[in-house]
């Protein structure tokens, strides 16, 4: 312990440069809220951090693109994405749910890219990123690449960032017209906690007829989960009663959670289903 | 290995060696002997180890000693001024917002924050503010006013400069 290297580049490239050797020692940081607890607690001693504190002006922005997805920079903070215009106009469910994670002076400090490349089953942006489909940009040396949130994360504390890559950009496609989203933190600790259960329903509504629903759980499970089988019992149907009603018991039935301090295995699976149906309440309503 | 880090620490230039694994609170605490903030859950919950860095609350415990360089520090103990307590600290002692006092620095802190971001907050954008400062004393009420008072003495503050 100890002998670790600060680095702290002012370009990306060079950035992409120090991690093109590939070894998995040399660690990112952006917020660095999780990395250094990790390493606070002796579980994890990379040989360099190389700090992304240098690069604000090249990856802290919120922009929208002229197909009006909207583009987040990787150290964009979370403080930042909760105040910002464009994200409440675009991605409301963004903005709400960010006002119940940590607290300010954890907000104001960690990324949005921090928080999914961490790969840790109890957060709140990827369930919510990924029910909106967006896709984030990883570059390296050797080029860049555009993955779908679905693809990214791998297992616990595992995404499919290798490490001589950097996550540079989240891009939130356009919502189509008709779109109605929300999400659900469900915490059993203090209110504040990191979430048991975590449910994004997005879906069309036409003539009350639902479509093009994505229904992701996160945090009972080891990575954020897209449920397809519940999605399938609700489009194409009236959002009533015994579709709701269906579609939470399949979420029951699919759910397979891991247990922890926040509940066991049982019990998330029942916490599933209630706010599987809480969720799609609320969006008959909208 | 350790770094230099050259920072502004309460309005006066420093430097200091720091070790990768240290965090802002143990530089602050062991090497510059300021013990306003304090190390308590170690975890970014409590917000007894709140530090301003360049205009940004952050919970100490967490923060990167490494990452300073060229930042501007203020504790607590930077927050009196020739003129006297910040009027935060005054509203803290007006309404007596606290027992044993083992978290005010931290609240004062984040008070002042809140108070530049939104001059005039409610009861209830106060609550959400200061949620992730946790009073053992359970001195909230008391807190809760003073931070109004500070709201008030601040506007006061800056209109009178205005005039
Ligand atoms: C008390 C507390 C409560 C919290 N509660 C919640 C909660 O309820 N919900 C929630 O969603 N979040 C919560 N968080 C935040 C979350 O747990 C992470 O701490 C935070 O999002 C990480 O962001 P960071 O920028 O600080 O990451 P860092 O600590 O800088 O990095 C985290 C990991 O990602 C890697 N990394 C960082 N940036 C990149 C990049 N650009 N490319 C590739 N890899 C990178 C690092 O190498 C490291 O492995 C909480 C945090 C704390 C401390
Ligand atoms: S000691 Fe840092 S937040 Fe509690
Ligand atoms: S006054 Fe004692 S902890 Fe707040």
């Amino acid at each position: 312990m100890g002998d670790t290297l600060w680095l702290e580049p002012e370009k990306l490239s060079e950035v992409k440069d120090i991690l093109s050797s590939g070894d998995p020692e040399i660690r990112v940081v952006s917020g660095g809220t999780a990395l250094s607890l990790i390493m606070k607690q002796g579980m994890f001693d990379p040989n360099k951090i190389v700090s992304l504190k240098k690069l604000q002006s090249e990856l802290r922005y919120i922009t929208s693109d002229k197909a009006g997805n909207v583009r987040i920079g990787s150290m964009t903070t979370l403080r930042d994405l909760e105040v910002d215009a464009l994200i409440k106009e675009k991605a409301p469910v963004l903005s709400e749910a960010l006002t119940h994670v940590a607290n300010p002076r954890i907000r104001y400090v960690a990324s949005i890219g921090g928080n999914l490349s961490h790969g840790d089953a109890h957060l709140d942006m990827p369930p919510i990123l990924m029910a909106m489909g967006a896709e984030v940009k990883i570059e390296s040396a050797k080029g860049d690449r555009w993955l779908d949130l679905k693809e990214f994360f791998k297992g616990y504390y595992e995404t499919a960032i290798e490490p001589d890559e950097i996550l540079t950009e989240i891009m939130i496609p356009k919502q189509a017209e008709g779109i109605v989203g929300t999400y659900i933190k469900y915490t059993t600790l203090s209110n504040d906690d990191w979430p048991t259960v975590g449910v994004a329903a997005f879906l069309k509504k036409t003539d009350g007829i639902a479509g093009d629903s994505r229904i992701v759980i996160s945090a009972a499970t080891d990575i954020p989960t897209q449920l397809f089988d519940v999605q399938h019992i609700i489009d194409g149907n009236q959002l009533d009663k015994t579709t709701i009603q269906k579609a939470a018991e399949k979420a029951f039935e699919v759910a397979e959670p891991l247990e922890d301090l926040r509940g066991s295995v049982w019990y998330k699976k029942e916490m599933v289903k209630v706010h599987v149906r809480k969720a799609l309440e609320q969006l008959a309503k909208e | 290995m350790k770094k230099q880090v050259n920072f502004i620490l309460n309005g006066k230039s420093v430097s200091a060696e720091v070790a990768p694994h240290e965090t802002l609170l143990d530089l602050l605490r062991n090497d510059f002997g300021l013990g306003g903030a304090k190390e308590t859950c170690g975890l970014g919950l409590c917000g007894v180890c709140t530090i301003i860095v360049s205009g940004v609350p952050v919970s100490g415990c967490l923060h990167f000693a490494s990452s300073i360089d060229g930042e501007e520090i203020l504790t607590i103990e930077g927050m009196e001024t020739e003129e006297g307590l910040h009027p935060v600290q005054e509203a803290f002692l007006n309404n007596k917002a606290f027992q044993c006092g083992y978290c005010t620095p931290g609240m004062i802190l984040m008070a002042k924050k809140l108070l530049e971001e939104n001059a005039n907050p409610s009861v209830e954008e106060i609550k959400d503010y200061m949620a992730g400062n946790i009073c053992r004393c359970a001195s909230y009420g008391q807190i809760i006013e003073a931070i109004n008072e500070a709201s008030k003495l601040l506007q006061q503050e800056k209109a009178g400069l205005n005039a």
